[in-house]
């Protein structure tokens, strides 16, 4: 270690060509993504032939559009160190709540904006009790998702709640198109290009970095800790309320259910798998968009390849194991090839 | 009996250096060397430990003993040298390989379980089993009464150690020590926390302990204690041991002249101040740690604040700025009081904190050089919030120009840069902000000898523009070297105030040292006398 700057022997000199340029190429995070990503489209081409068919990429893009947002939301917060648990409880909560007002005043604005009134609020209460309070917010917003969902459990009595007017443009947010575009696609892809520009532009964004990567440091740098971290719940539950009403419009029904099955653990396991470190501080927006992607493409193609729900989730599981064993090794191979790149 | 005779007819220096007693040696280092990325921490030191002496270990911060003392348990690995336990040579891997040949640290941060009785405590990681397998608790509770008892100690096995006073915390770390058969025990500054009862206790335990022929290595700052209960002193200086005598045959002033020794003023590039109106103004600060401080920095001058481990410089430094509670009093900076409790506010105003470690709130390890310098002054390169890209590189690169940070790029994470150039990113962080007083603890800790003599260019030059600086370390050199007053700290007070040509070594290590009270206080002034004496003879 010590001999490598300044020595006669260049350690690089010593070190096999192919090792070099495998380390080199390790260092782009996006690109060893990207390729992971096609392994996986690649893969189903090969063995499904109705994977071959382009109409299936809009549909991949509209189903996960939910998971898409959510996982925005989710990048941020676990930048900065934290974690909300509440998302998949909050797409029921949304979806219920806006359709239950549709049927109220039979106007579809106001339930719409009802409905996602929810995020805001809710993030809210998660800020002001991490922030203010110092509660750990693993903890709360884990509360706070049993809370939602039973609270929508005793409101609907578990029953769906259905859209009584039928308005049909509401029905468009999820099915609608814009060109070759599903709507939820598109809107899934502004928020991440607004929320890219605001990670790596901005100062709020540079200082979520501060936050996650040393909490300490930042506050005695004069960052506004808690203003940031509170936002950061604000926009996380907002987004989340966004997810819930494109999924409302679906089916045109606030379901009880929505996201029961794990959605919020399935949104940090994708941000994960694109690199996001649970740690906070590390972690790129686009990464953890094509971590989603990566297991929305799993989960869909093995559904096009008729394989039971069961083993989908073997598979999934398994597939994520490997990339956190994949992100392990090159960050490793980064760091030993320091001294010969 | 054979060995003995061997090792004693091999070497008959360290037969000569064993005098009468003539036992073999528990502990025997040869050579030891260890360095770390830029620093040689530890260059061909020899090191040995008798059953039952007390071997005090003195030298300034930095000197090398905690290298030392985390090579004999096992937390580093020697990079040169050779290393014998009972005439054993052995190569520790992790502290369990120092455990198991019987050795005990007790660290100045203890490690006890809060939560845990004394006797869970005193067991920890090897509790009496029943046949069954089972944690035999009676017996547990039975030992570890036997154990206290031995030490003349009369605490609650039941207790849980959250709840004991940190003496008594340190006699339970010495209590599982004896409950582990230790031969070797050291002690990392073990009184920097004690009452003087409390460290008279403590003497009379390391007694005992010395009688059933353990060895102990004590390591402190506080000479009066040395000369009380070590037989022999070992000084290092810069990595590299200077002597090792019997405690009698050495004076307090040959001690402090072993640890200094060294050509100061090129090494410190003091420049004559240029003091002009008071910018920061402290009256009556109380907060976490630090009690009624009243004191002056004007513009263009460096006030250094000197104190032992423990003594409070650092935390004062930090209720200043904000970053720990402040209870009562007023901060004032160029007449504008600054709110406590709140670091956005003292840097909106003008007021800088390099705190004392990089690690835990300076740096933010995992993010590149450009981002760790503009932490703090990113507004200035924001537009509403937009970051002027463009502007804050140029103003990064000029500063590792500047400062001569070695870094392969400014997109380099910070956690691989050296101590001495991750330090000159922080300083490079504050320089970056128009500021009228920057308070810096301990800058110069754990860094090398290059970098300690650029930063040490750097606050002359800060000052030289007008700023105002207040110092605080633990060093008496560096402090002697580049104030143009100082502030002595002993228990969150501030005890003396000297002027540049007032200060010595002596002066500065007496303020600080003396004990709080009763006989003991007299017995430590009485050593500052003798220490002065020495200087003047």
């Amino acid at each position: 270690m010590a001999v490598a700057q300044g020595a006669d022997v260049r350690l690089s000199d010593t070190v096999p060509g192919w090792k070099r340029r495998l380390a080199r190429a390790a260092r782009y995070e996006d690109l060893s993504l990207v390729l992971f990503f096609a392994l996986v489209v690649g893969f189903f081409l090969i063995f499904e032939p109705s994977a071959r068919e382009p109409r299936i990429y809009p549909d991949l893009l509209r189903d996960t559009s939910p998971h898409l947002l959510t996982g925005i939301g989710m990048t941020l917060l676990l930048l900065a160190g934290q974690l909300d648990l509440s998302v998949g409880a909050m797409l029921a909560l949304t979806g219920v709540v806006t359709v239950d007002v549709f049927n109220r005043t039979d106007n579809m604005w106001l339930g719409i904006i009802a409905g996602l009134l929810t995020g805001p609020i809710v993030g809210a209460i998660h800020g002001y009790l991490v922030t203010v309070q110092g509660m750990d917010s693993l903890m709360t917003t884990l509360g706070s998702m049993f809370t939602i969902r039973g609270l929508v459990y005793v409101y609907t009595d578990k029953a769906p709640i259905t859209d009584e007017n039928g308005f049909k443009s509401f029905n468009k947010l999820w099915n609608g198109d814009i060109g070759p575009l599903p709507v939820p696609g598109v809107i899934a892809i502004v928020l991440i290009a607004l929320a890219y520009i605001l990670l790596t532009r901005t100062e709020f964004g540079r200082n979520i970095y501060a936050i996650g990567g040393n909490k300490q440091a930042a506050r005695v740098s004069g960052i506004p800790v808690r203003r940031i971290t509170f936002t950061l719940f604000v926009i996380s539950g907002t987004l989340a309320a966004l997810s819930g009403l494109l999924i409302a419009s679906q089916t045109s029904t606030g379901y009880f259910d929505a996201g029961v099955q794990g959605f919020e653990l399935i949104v940090i396991a994708s941000v994960v798998l694109g690199g996001v470190s649970l740690a906070g501080g590390e972690g790129r927006l686009i990464s953890a968009m094509i971590g989603v992607l990566i297991l929305g493409m799993t989960g869909k193609g093995l559904r096009l390849m008729n394989v039971h729900t069961t083993q989908q989730l073997v598979v999934t599981g398994v597939l994520m194991l490997m990339a956190v064993y994949y992100h392990r090794m090159r960050k490793q191979l980064v760091l030993r090839s320091r001294d010969w790149t | 009996m054979m060995a003995e005779t061997t090792t004693n007819a091999t070497s008959p220096q360290t037969r000569a250096e064993l005098g009468a007693n003539g036992a073999r040696p528990l502990l025997e280092m040869r050579g030891i060397r260890k360095v770390f990325p830029g620093v040689v921490a530890l260059d061909d030191v020899d090191f040995d430990l008798l059953p039952g002496e007390v071997h005090a270990l003195v030298g300034e911060n930095g000197a090398g003993k905690s290298t030392l003392i985390k090579i004999i348990a096992g937390l580093y690995r020697r990079d040169g040298g050779t290393m014998r336990v009972d005439g054993e040579e052995v190569d520790f891997r992790s502290p369990a390989d120092s455990i198991a040949r019987r050795i005990k640290v007790v660290y100045q941060e203890l490690d006890l379980v809060p939560g845990l009785s004394v006797a869970e405590n005193v067991f920890l990681g090897g509790y009496p089993k029943t046949p069954r397998g089972l944690v035999d608790w009676p017996a547990l509770r039975q030992q570890t009464v036997e154990v206290l008892s031995h030490l003349g100690l009369n605490i609650d096995p039941d207790r849980p150690v959250g709840e004991l006073r940190v003496a008594e915390q340190q006699l339970v770390e010495i209590a599982r020590a004896i409950s582990r058969q230790a031969q070797i025990l050291i002690m990392d500054e073990p009184t920097s926390a004690l009452s003087p009862a409390e460290v008279e206790f403590l003497f009379g335990v390391i007694e005992r302990l010395r009688q059933r022929g353990v060895g102990i290595i004590y390591v402190s700052h506080k000479l009066d204690e040395i000369y009380r209960i070590a037989d022999r002193v070992t000084v290092f200086r810069d990595g590299k041991r200077v002597v090792t005598k019997a405690i009698k045959e050495t004076t307090p002033h040959d001690l402090v002249a072993w640890m200094v020794g060294r050509e100061l003023s090129e090494f410190f590039p003091k420049t004559p101040p240029q003091i002009g109106r008071p910018l920061l103004e402290v009256r009556n600060v109380s907060g976490s740690g630090v009690h009624d401080v009243s004191f002056t920095v004007h513009e263009g001058e460096v006030v250094g604040v000197f104190g032992l481990m423990g003594a409070g410089i650092n935390t004062m430094g930090r209720v200043l700025f904000g970053a720990s509670e402040r209870t009562s009093g007023s901060v004032q900076l160029d007449g504008v009081e600054i709110s406590p409790g709140s670091p956005a506010d003292a840097i909106r105003k003008g007021l800088g904190l390099l705190t004392e470690s990089r690690k835990d709130d300076g740096l933010v390890l995992p993010l590149p050089v450009k981002t760790n310098m503009t932490l703090a002054s990113l507004s200035r390169f924001a537009d509403f919030g937009w970051i002027r890209s463009r502007k804050e590189t140029r103003a990064a690169s000029d500063y590792v120009k500047r400062l001569a940070i070695k870094t392969p790029s400014l997109r380099q994470p910070v956690r691989f840069l050296s101590g001495g150039n991750q330090q000159k990113v922080l300083m490079a962080r504050w320089m970056l902000l128009d500021l009228k007083v920057l308070i810096l603890c301990e800058p110069t800790r754990g860094i090398d000898v290059g970098s300690k003599a650029e930063i040490y260019r750097l606050i002359d030059a800060m000052a030289h523009r007008g700023l105002g600086i207040l110092f605080m370390s633990t060093e008496v050199p560096e402090i002697l070297g580049i104030s143009d007053r100082i502030l002595v700290m002993r228990e969150g007070r501030i005890t003396a105030e000297f002027t540049r040509a007032e200060a010595t070594h002596e002066r500065l290590i007496a303020a600080a040292a003396v004990a709080t009270n009763g006989d003991h206080a007299a017995a430590s002034t009485h050593q500052g006398a003798a220490s002065a004496a020495g200087a003047r003879g």
